[in-house]
C-alpha cells in the first residue's frame, strides 16, 4: 500500500501534519514522504477534510447585510482594473513585458485603496467606478509607455479593426532583444473551427509580407499572447502590421480578408 | 451595480457545483462570486467571528477571503473541496491575525503541497445544505468524549500545538496526542460520507 520508506510513526506524523504541529523541517520531510506515498497522501487529504469540517458545528452567523454588495462591488472594481493585466499574463507576457507587473501593482494598490477595507470609501464607491474606468484607460497607455522606456528597441504598434471588425483594437509589440512578439487584441470575434487569424509584417521598401504567426481569440473576442517570431521580422524595419483571416491549414500566404491593421507606429 | 436589493435568491444557481462556480469565477463571472458568497459567507464569517471574537474584524476578514478568491486564488479543485479551502484559509488568517505573526504561509503550504492523487471536487458535502452539514458535524462532535472534542476545538480555533494544549490542560503530552488522534479518527469515521 505504501512506499518502502514509510516510518513507523507515519500515523502520528499525519495527525501532527494535519494539526500543523510539525516544525518547518519536519513538515518538509513529511511532504517528501507524501510525494512517494500516494496512499498516505490520500489519507492526509481525508484527515485534512475531516479537520476542516469542525467549523460547520459553529452556530450560524449571518454576516452583516451590506457585506455581500460591498464585496461584489470591490470585486467588480478589481475586474475593471485588473482584466487587461490578467489577459497579458495568460500569454507569456510576464517574462518579456516587465511593465505589466507594474500596471498590476498599480491596479492592486488602487483597489486596496478604493475598495477593500475602508468603510468610508464604500459609500463613495459607485462614483469611483467611473474614475476607475478612466484610470484603466490611462493604465493601458501608461504601461505601453513604460514598455517603451524599459526596452528601448521595442516597437509598439496600435492595431485597429477595419470593415466588419471595426470595433476591434489592440497592440502588438516587437521585441528584438528577446526575439519575440506579443499581441493583445480585444473585440475581434472568435473564428469557426479551422480558421485562424494571421499576423503579417510589412517591411519598408518590401512588398512581400512577412508571416509572423497565427492566433485565435476567445469567446469574448480577446487574445493576449507572445511567441517567438521568425528572425526576419526583427531584422526588418517594419512599417506596418496586418491581420488577416485564413484557413489554419493554408500555406503562409496572405489570401484571406484583412481584419486589422496597425495605425500608428510609436518607437519609444 | 450590486446592492442589498440583489438578494442571493435572485442570483443563486443551485445546480452548479462549487467546481463549476469556481471555473466561472476564474472566467470573471461576478455572479458566481455572489453565489459562492451565498453558500459560504455564513461559514466564513462565523469561523472568523469565533476565532477573532470581533464582528468588525470578522467582517474585514470575510471580505478579504472572498476578494482573494476572486482575484488570485491559489485554490486548485484537484486538491480538495472549495469549502475546505475556504475554511483552511479563513482559519489560518484568523489565527495569524490573532497572533499577529506570519504563519499564514506555513498553514497554506500544506494546501499547496497536498498531493493531487485524488480529486475530491465532487464532494458529497456540496449536496447537503449548510443546515444539514451543520447538524451532522454537531452530532458527530457530540458523540466524541469531552476531552477528545476539547483538544480538537482548541487545536482548531486557537491553533495551539498539542504540547501547548497539554500544558494548558495539565495533562501529559502523550495523552493529548491520543485524544487528538482518536477524536479525529472517530470524526472521520462518523462523517465518512462527507469526505469520501
Amino acid at each position: 500500500m505504501t512506499g518502502p520508506l514509510l516510518p513507523e510513526n507515519w500515523e502520528e506524523l499525519t495527525i501532527n501534519y494535519v494539526l500543523d504541529d510539525l516544525s518547518t523541517e519536519e513538515a518538509e520531510d513529511f511532504r517528501r514522504l507524501l510525494a512517494t506515498n500516494p496512499e498516505v497522501a490520500k489519507e492526509v487529504v481525508k484527515m485534512q477534510e475531516t479537520f476542516a469540517l469542525m467549523p460547520y458545528a459553529l452556530p450560524q452567523q449571518e454576516p452583516p447585510a451590506h457585506l455581500r454588495s460591498k464585496i461584489l462591488e470591490a470585486a467588480q472594481a478589481n475586474t475593471t482594473l485588473a482584466q487587461p493585466s490578467q489577459h497579458i499574463r495568460e500569454g507569456r507576457g510576464h517574462r518579456f513585458l516587465p511593465w505589466q507587473g507594474i500596471a498590476s501593482s498599480i491596479a492592486a494598490l488602487l483597489v486596496l485603496a478604493l475598495g477593500v477595507d475602508s468603510y468610508r470609501l464604500r459609500q463613495e464607491l459607485r462614483e469611483t467606478q467611473q474614475t476607475l474606468q478612466t484610470v484603466q484607460r490611462e493604465l493601458i497607455d501608461a504601461r505601453t509607455a513604460i514598455a517603451g522606456f524599459q526596452q528601448p528597441d521595442t516597437e509598439i504598434y496600435s492595431l485597429q479593426g477595419i470593415g466588419d471588425t471595426a470595433t476591434a483594437s489592440g497592440h502588438a509589440v516587437i521585441n528584438p532583444n528577446q526575439q519575440e512578439m506579443v499581441i493583445a487584441v480585444q473585440n475581434l470575434p472568435s473564428l469557426p473551427s479551422g480558421q485562424v487569424y494571421r499576423l503579417w509584417a510589412i517591411a519598408e521598401n518590401e512588398t512581400e509580407p512577412i508571416y509572423c504567426g497565427q492566433f485565435s481569440t476567445d469567446q469574448q473576442g480577446t487574445v493576449s499572447r507572445g511567441w517567438n517570431a521568425p528572425s526576419e521580422v526583427f531584422n526588418a524595419n517594419v512599417s506596418q502590421l496586418l491581420i488577416t483571416t485564413e484557413a489554419a491549414a493554408a500555406p503562409p500566404l496572405p489570401e484571406g480578408p484583412l481584419v486589422m491593421q496597425s495605425i500608428i507606429q510609436s518607437m519609444l | 451595480m450590486y446592492s442589498d436589493s440583489s438578494k442571493p435568491e435572485q442570483t443563486v444557481l443551485p445546480n452548479q457545483t462549487d467546481a463549476e462556480l469556481f471555473q466561472a469565477l476564474k472566467e470573471g463571472q461576478l455572479d458566481s462570486l455572489g453565489t459562492l458568497y451565498d453558500r459560504y459567507a455564513r461559514l466564513v464569517y462565523g469561523l472568523a467571528l469565533k476565532i477573532l471574537t470581533n464582528p468588525e474584524e470578522a467582517e474585514d476578514l470575510t471580505q478579504e477571503i472572498f476578494l482573494n478568491l476572486w482575484r488570485h486564488s491559489s485554490y486548485n479543485p484537484e486538491r480538495g473541496s472549495l469549502s475546505s479551502f475556504l475554511m483552511l484559509t479563513t482559519r489560518s488568517r484568523a489565527i495569524d491575525r490573532l497572533r499577529s505573526r506570519g504563519t499564514s504561509s506555513r498553514f497554506l503550504q500544506r494546501w499547496k503541497y497536498m498531493s493531487s492523487v485524488e480529486t475530491l471536487s465532487s464532494n458529497p458535502l456540496e449536496q447537503a445544505s449548510l443546515l444539514e452539514r451543520s447538524q451532522r458535524v454537531q452530532e458527530a462532535l457530540a458523540q466524541l468524549p469531552d476531552k477528545q472534542r476539547q483538544v480538537l476545538e482548541i487545536a482548531y480555533y486557537e491553533g495551539l500545538s498539542q504540547a501547548e494544549i497539554a500544558q494548558r490542560l495539565n495533562t501529559p503530552l502523550g495523552t493529548v496526542k491520543t485524544w487528538t488522534r482518536q477524536g479525529l479518527l472517530k470524526l472521520r469515521q462518523t462523517l465518512q460520507d462527507f469526505i469520501k
